[in-house]
């Protein structure tokens, strides 16, 4: 039975003010500007941005202002936010070989076309706490290189012209084509996850998806739960054109320079009865730069493609249906915060159970009692 | 002789299909040097240039999402990334010049101005002032932008050196 | 596509969302209260044979994920280009696929089994008629009755005779399954919803 309870409205209302009173904090410190979020959290930017799946970065800013730094709650906010505005298409596939490059490296060639660009990285840093910074100082001086502005090669090109890499596609060929010849890009945000999942859906799902869990299988895969020994063939970080066709205009037309990073993952295969040895791929994007996000991301979609590759699936990493499954913080954020709310009436009734069930073993024990005093008696 | 008449029939499918590309080339690089512009700069110029254009808002501006897609492996592959904030204008002007403007962010008076900018490009006697006045220096900030950010870039690749032993 | 770039342009709504919120509480009451007359504005630039309610009906109703199927002269390429342009709508030819049907009139009515009716499951996934009545208040009455209506409403449109009746109220007896109607006059709408009785 279902009983309605009203209440709460004043205690609901007050919580919210307290809660925006706690956002403010202490008055004698300066209200945080969205801008400041936007480019001195970047990183927090760059990751709201990603999982909550919509790049646009003063409002990412802004949601994680709002979140009060909650990076789930403020990718919750932006996926709330989409759901407000129409779809006018898809783009065209951004072309990262076109990327102008802030950061390019590879561990699996030391010389390359390009060179080994290290950019904004935290690597090679001691991990020291920078005092300075309480001070507030203000950067050294940069030094400027030479840039040619060229393009930067995709590193795993070179082991594809010998044929030791496989197709980027992988071993599944080419995408199924619709009746209209166009081909079809399966949409999340369109149709309902199902299992098993093309490698269109995994790569959006696991794009779409926490860094930390991805981190953590990602890791798992290493460490030998399903393991693929991988190498960073490539991590880059910098700025595509966005592409788009206008219906009206009916020619393609940039509409927008965004930042990603891309990893490549380059792992063992040591080949089936139809393919030879060779290297088999991992793939990982993100929006803005977050690398460790797009490193785990490549680490997690080669172990997806387990089966693809007639690998034997034997570990959770593999496991299509519990990585995707899982792998969306603002659906399992939802979930597991849901069982904040009132279940009182559920509770009432798992109680009741509970309460007769113990009745009836104690009353079971009294008979059985009763039972061998009378017995003893005779 | 045959591999010259080749050469030049090429040349001239090439010179038809370039004159048949032109405008759409030309009106790609400028839409998009829109899309990406500062909404302040751009302001700037416009008011700089001192035009008060009579035209009708035909659709918009109206915010909305393109869903981005990216390629397994960068080149296999499409699947869906993650969408981005868009806004978008249609204008007529009172001539007839339809102009459209798609602008990355939620910046409806920049997709208005920027429409509005487009419907302009496409009259032959304005489109050399305005390309002048507007595009070209919205081009040159932003190549200027990318450049520093690519040379800043630059500054931090690396040297191998080979360690050579001394005995 | 390269029609549509060579196509007319012809103003949507001035103010989107207060036009397109103000025509869909119109649309709300009208079926809410089927049978009942309820002022809508249309934009003021229309390709013809569109009229300006039934576009503020489509601008306010259809998107991306609507596909519209658009039914005799309604059928060209400036009606499909202005509602495609304005609300992203596909434009299909197959009926069993959209979701809304326009008609520029009762005569052009194609059999209603061509249309959607929905699933038991989903009867929501079901096709919305758009026509363009004409004027209300001349033709053939009928009473109608059901959710919606206190006792009983009189209702009558320009070109609704005896047969579109007879199809409707066949429409009426396959609830929760059916489609839902909306008539457009020339500054006003009305509804006829599945789940409204309909007797001459």
């Amino acid at each position: 039975m279902y009983v309605p309870v009203k209440g709460g409205e004043r205690a609901i209302e007050n919580a919210h003010k307290l809660l925006a009173e706690e956002r403010r904090g202490n008055r004698d410190t300066p209200d945080l500007d969205v801008a400041q979020i936007d480019e001195q959290l970047a990183l927090a930017v760059d990751r709201v941005m990603t999982e909550g799946s919509l790049y646009d970065r003063e409002l990412a800013a802004l949601a994680i202002k709002q979140a009060r730094g909650d990076l789930i709650e403020a990718a919750f906010l932006l996926r709330a936010f989409r759901t407000t505005l129409a779809r006018f298409g898809y783009s065209i596939p951004i072309d990262t070989g076109q990327m102008v490059v802030r950061r390019r490296i590879s561990a699996t060639y030391k010389d390359l076309p390009g060179g080994q660009v290290l950019g904004p990285t935290f690597d090679y840093t001691h991990r020291l706490i920078d005092f300075s910074l309480l001070e507030g100082a203000d950067p050294e001086n940069l030094e400027e290189g030479e840039s040619d502005m060229g393009v930067t090669p995709h590193v795993l090109n070179i082991l594809d012209r010998e044929g030791l890499m496989e197709p980027a596609n992988g071993s599944s060929g080419a995408q199924e084509r619709g009746e209209d010849g166009e081909v079809h890009v399966g949409d999340l945000t369109r149709e309902p996850l199902e299992f098993p999942a093309d490698r269109d859906i995994r790569l959006q799902r696991l794009a779409r998806g926490d860094e930390g869990f991805l981190l953590a299988l990602g890791y798992s895969t290493q460490r030998g739960y399903g393991r693929n020994h991988p190498f960073a063939g490539e991590l880059r970080l910098g700025e595509v054109r966005v592409g788009f066709v206008p219906e009206e205009l009916g020619f393609e037309i940039e509409i927008a320079e965004i930042t990603v990073t891309e990893c490549e993952m380059v792992n063992q295969f040591k080949g089936s009865k139809n393919v030879s040895p060779q290297f088999t791929r991992g793939y990982g994007l993100t929006f803005g730069h977050c690398e460790r996000k797009a490193m785990s991301m490549a680490l997690v979609d080669r172990a997806l493609r387990a089966k693809e590759l007639d690998e034997e699936v034997e570990a959770p990493g593999q496991d299509e249906e519990f990585v995707l499954a899982h792998a969306d913080n603002v659906e399992a954020t939802g979930f597991v915060e849901h069982l904040k709310l009132p279940h009182y009436v559920d509770f009432q009734s798992e109680l009741e159970l509970v309460r007769r069930m113990r009745a009836e073993i104690e009353a079971a024990k009294v008979r059985n009692g009763d039972a061998e005093q009378i017995e003893a008696a005779e | 002789m045959a591999d010259k008449g080749d050469g030049q029939v090429a040349a001239q499918v090439d010179r038809e299909l370039a004159s048949k590309e032109a405008p759409e080339v030309a009106r790609k690089r400028w839409m998009g040097v829109l899309a990406r512009a500062d909404e302040d700069a751009t302001e700037e110029l416009w008011a700089a240039l001192g035009r008060t254009d009579a035209y009708t808002v035909i659709r918009g501006p109206e915010q909305g999402l393109v869903m981005v897609r990216g390629r397994a492996g960068g080149t296999g592959r499409a699947f869906n990334l993650g969408e981005m904030t868009v806004t978008r204008c249609t204008v007529r002007l009172a001539g007839g010049a339809v102009g459209h403007g798609y602008v990355c962010g939620r910046r409806p008076e920049h997709a208005e101005r920027a429409a509005l900018i487009d419907a302009l490009m496409q009259l032959e006697d304005e489109c050399q002032v305005v390309d002048a006045q507007i595009i070209g220096p919205l081009e040159t900030v932003e190549e200027k932008r990318r450049a520093s950010r690519s040379c800043k870039s630059a500054a931090t690749k690396v040297d191998f050196f080979t360690m050579v032993r001394s005995e | 596509m390269s029609g549509l770039a060579q196509q007319e342009y012809f103003a949507g709504f001035g103010d989107p969302v207060h036009e397109a919120q103000a025509c869909f509480r119109s649309l709300m009451e009208a079926m809410s209260r089927p049978g009942s007359i309820v002022e809508v504005d249309g934009p003021c630039e229309v390709p013809a044979p569109l009229s300006p309610v039934m576009a503020s009906v489509a601008l306010t109703l259809c998107d991306y994920e609507t596909p519209i199927g658009l039914v005799g002269e309604l059928r060209s390429d400036a009606v499909a280009g202005y509602l495609r342009f304005h609300t992203s709508a596909p434009v299909v030819d197959d009926l069993t696929e959209a979701a809304f049907v326009f008609l520029p009139n009762v005569s052009a009515l194609p059999d209603l089994g061509t249309m959607r009716p929905g699933t038991a499951s989903y009867p929501d996934k079901s096709a919305t008629i758009v026509i363009d009545a004409g004027s209300f208040g001349t033709g053939l009455d009928v009473d109608l009755s059901g959710p919606g209506i206190e006792t009983h409403v009189c209702f009558s449109a320009t070109g609704l005779d005896a047969p579109f009746w007879r199809h409707a109220q066949a429409n009426h007896e396959r609830y929760p399954l059916g489609l839902d109607i909306i008539f457009c006059g020339p500054n006003a709408i009305a509804a006829l919803p599945r789940s409204t009785k309909i007797e001459a």
